[in-house]
Parts: C-alpha cells; structure tokens; sequence
C-alpha cells in the first residue's frame, strides 16, 4: 500500500516539501492543508512589490495546473485542529480525520502582537495592522493613501521594508524603535548605518531609543512617548517579529524550544512527525547552536531535508543561512551567523556599498552582511556563502582589499583543498 | 536570416564571469567559460525576472543574485527548483577580438 505524507502550511517549506517528495517518489499520497483561502502564495513581496504595484496580485508558488499534475492533493482554507501523534492522525476542520505515515508541520510564523494594545484590549481594532498575510497586504493597501501619517512600532526587517514602501507611495512614515539603533539584533553597525541613511534622505522619521508609555486608538491614533511630544497619526502598524505557530506541536507534546526542537534531519521528538521553516528550532553544528530563523531560502533548503527523510533517506541540514532585504534601490543580503566572531572586518567599496565580514580564530568566516545598490552585492555574498560552506581558511588582507576580487579566495581555496 | 550584433570587446569580460548586453529593448547575459570561451543567454531569470549579470558564474552555472535560481548557460537548462523554466540561449562568435550575439531579425 502507498504511504500517505501529510503537510501543514503551504508556505515556502511545505510547497518545496510536497515537490521534493514527488519528485523522488512517484506513489506517495500527499496531503498539502493550507488554513488560508487559496493557492500558496509568495509572501517576501508582500512588504514589496505587492504593496507598491497598481494592482494587487499574489506571486503564486505553484500552480493549479501543476499541483494537479504533481497529484498533490491540496486543501485550502482547510486546517489540522488536532494531531493525534499516538494513532497518526490528524482532525481537520471540516471534521474530518486523515491517517498518515509522515507529517510535517510548517505552520510557520505569526506576527508577536504588542503586549501594551493586548492589555487594552485593542489587538484588533481597525487602525492597527501588521503584516504576515496576502490579507494583510491587501488591508495595508487599502489604507495607504499619500499623505496620510503612518506609525511603525519596530525598526526590523519587515517594519523597514514596509516604512520604504509606504514612504515611496507618498505617505509621511515614523518609526518607533526601542534600541539604539535599527536591526541592532539582525545586521552589524557599518551596513545598518548605510540603510539608515537611506531612510533619513527618504524624509522618514525614525526615533531610536523610544519608549512608548500609552498608545491610543480611537478615531486616530495617538502614542505617548517618554521624554518626547505626543504623536497623532492615521493608522499604526506593529512589526516586532514573529512567534512560531506552535499550537498543534504544543497540543501534540512534542518538545518546544523558542519553536518546534528538531534534529538536523528537521526530526521532531516523534519519529514520524518532521518540522520545518519558520516555526522549528534547529541545530547548525558549524555553529555549534541551535536556531529558529525566519528565512525564505532556509524554509526551502529544510523542507528538502526533511522530505528527503520522510522517504527514508538520511539527509542533515548544514547549511550556512542565507537572507536578503530590499528597500528602495538598495538590496542587502547576509550569509551566516555571528558566533563568538574574533576577528571583523570591512570592505568599503563606496558609500552605500559595503560588505562587513567575521571570522573566528581560525581565520573561517562565520558570517557577512553587505549592502548597496541593486544585487551589486550578490557576487561577494555568493563567494562568501561558498567559502563558509567548504570551512576554507581566508587571507584577512584579501579580504579587505576592494582591489583584489574575493573570487580569488575561492580560487585558491579550492588549490590548497 | 542571421542578425549578428556586435557586444563588446573580448577583454571586457574576465574569465569565469558575466556582463550585461542590452540591444532593441531586449537584454542579454555575456559569459565567458573558465576555458574562455563566450556564451550568451536572455538576461532575465525566468523566475522573478532578476538580471542575471549581477549573479555569480561557477564553472558552466550562473546563479541568479536573488533567490538562487542555477542555471548551465552554455544550454540554457535550469537545474532545480526555485527555476523551472530554462533561459533562451543565443549563438556568439568571436571576429577580431570582438564578441558578436545572433538575434532574432
């Protein structure tokens, strides 16, 4: 008899999943449960493209006539509301149950909601917004009319993209930020200060070191800040981060840790039951640790992983994590992980173009972040990210010497390999 | 018929890399193989329309700066997920040091 694999979360990691099983298993039954309406969807534009087109349109990830043609079942608008890990079943919304051999949970994400509105009641008042959903976008849009004065409570990634976005639509943009300065926990000091720029020459307001004291929604908004005048503003929006959606795992017993703990196979603490992408906390043994990312490639490469085990091979995740960023014509990426760095260092091409690098005692690189116009950091991040991965010893005067390409490094790694 | 556009002097493309070509509103990818040798594709990705000359070449492959797209682009075949659809691929030759594309008339 066929074995049946089931998925829940149609986002990056489980598409990719139910591709890579078909892909080395032409028999299988696979379930694909997907709670939003729909087909699965892209959500990186969604802070981006999709906020900024004249109309709105989802950048599908797979399509219907593909789904079809790869028998994937695939069930939107459909949820597990109960894994049953004992019987290996899960209880659908629509009352159903549905035996498999292999599940894998890729719930992903939910936006942390801000703890003060909680507290008041306000988490779903009409002029506050976030941003996790092709929904979310749509009510963003529906909201950004030029003009109009717009509040952003965090300076991460997606607060940043959006104040971009919403600042090239023509609305007046001011980000509230608890740190000294902004993606402090993301991205090193020499890159953020280019992205800061950006966003000053842009006319957006971003205060750092910001304690909000109240916030209040009624027909405007108004927000209280130690030490500072009172703002108004149209509407709010909260970008804190993300909570992995851990509900089914927590219900199931499978162990947590800041997310579903798995292996580097992405194996749960139950033997048939695999997690991936945003909601699982994994080990990267070059790091020595383990993370939960929120990374759009890195969702993908575990889903692969985990796949490939689900089938019965014995496949690990080692990758080094690799994530990007636009906002207006500048493109960041970043490859790796600051571990107990000891040595960093910084190649300045220009300006706005830079590449900031780590290394440890052994002269590897643990990580880099770059920043500058377009992709024009692309190449360096590409060499890097191979250079990590192969655990090459790198010449620091190279390195940092913008007159010699880093893809001599490679060159002569490969040599003394 | 064959139309055969004029890009740019070989030098002008280091070894074991790629450079941008635009012509007639179309734009193109220029590689040269580590062996030297020059080859051209459309200059797009085929998955989110990236251009490709911001990628890196690696042996036979170009990798698209975005999302990681590969592809061999002596052939044009993408290798994988998250491309699918292979790039077009366009004949060259090499007269007087200077690279040539044929394009369609």
């Amino acid at each position: 008899m066929s074995q049946t694999m089931v998925i829940i979360g149609a986002g990056e990691a489980g598409v990719r999943a139910a591709r890579t099983l078909r892909q080395h298993s032409p028999d299988i039954e696979i379930h694909l449960f997907e709670r939003e309406n729909g087909l699965p969807y892209e959500r990186p534009p969604l802070s981006k493209s999709a906020l900024l087109d004249e109309a709105f349109t989802r950048q599908l990830i797979i399509s219907e006539e593909e789904l079809t043609q790869l028998s994937i079942h695939y069930h939107s608008d459909t949820y597990v509301d109960e894994l049953l890990p004992a019987s290996k079943q899960v209880h659908l919304s629509n009352g159903q149950y549905l035996a498999f051999d292999k599940l894998l949970i890729a719930t992903g994400a939910k936006a942390r909601a801000l703890p003060l509105l909680q507290q008041k009641g306000l988490d779903s008042h009409p002029l506050l917004f976030s941003l996790r959903s092709a929904a979310d976008c749509q009510r963003i849009r529906a909201h950004a009319l030029a003009g109009q004065h717009v509040v952003l409570v965090g300076a991460g990634f997606i607060g940043l993209e959006l104040a971009a976005s919403l600042r090239s639509k023509g609305l007046k943009v001011t980000v509230l930020e608890s740190q000294a300065r902004i993606l402090q926990r993301a991205v090193p000091a020499p890159i953020a200060e280019v992205l800061a720029q950006a966003h000053a020459d842009q006319g957006v307001d971003i205060r750092l070191n910001c304690q909000i004291e109240d916030i209040r929604l009624d027909h405007v908004v108004e927000v209280d800040l130690v030490g500072q005048t009172r703002l108004t503003a149209d509407w709010l929006v909260v970008g804190i981060g993300a909570e992995p959606n851990i509900h089914l795992a927590n219900q199931a017993g499978l162990a947590l840790e800041n997310g579903i703990k798995v292996t580097a196979a992405m194996k749960t603490s139950h033997p048939d039951i695999y997690a991936a992408g945003d909601v699982c906390n994994f080990p990267l043994s070059r790091y020595g640790t383990q993370v939960r990312l929120e990374s759009w490639r890195c969702a993908q490469e575990q889903a692969e992983i985990a796949a490939l085990n689900m089938l019965g091979h014995r496949a690990q995740y080692e990758q080094a994590p690799w994530f990007w960023s636009d906002q207006y014509d500048l493109g960041l990426q970043s490859v790796g992980l600051s571990i107990n760095p000891v040595t960093r260092l910084e190649r300045r091409y220009d300006e706005r173009t830079r590449l900031y690098v780590e290394l440890n005692e052994q002269q590897q690189i643990l990580c880099a972040c770059a920043i500058g116009p377009g992709n024009s950091v692309a190449k360096d991040i590409k060499v890097i990210e191979r250079l990590i991965n192969q655990n090459s010893t790198v010449d620091i005067t190279t390195l940092g010497d913008v007159n010699v390409p880093l893809k001599s490094l490679l060159k002569r790694a490969k040599e003394c390999a | 018929m064959s139309n055969w556009i004029e890009v740019c002097a070989l030098d002008e493309i280091d070894e074991e890399d790629v450079v941008p070509f635009d012509h007639a509103g179309h734009t193109y990818a220029i590689y040269r193989c580590p062996e030297g040798d020059v080859f051209a594709t459309s200059g797009l990705c085929t998955h989110e329309r990236i251009h490709l000359a911001d990628g890196l070449v690696m042996d036979d492959i170009i990798e698209c700066p975005k999302h990681n797209g590969r592809f061999n682009y002596k052939n044009g075949q993408a290798q994988g997920a998250p491309v699918c659809e292979h790039l077009k691929t366009f004949a060259t030759k090499i007269e007087n040091d200077t690279i040539y594309i044929e394009v369609a008339p």
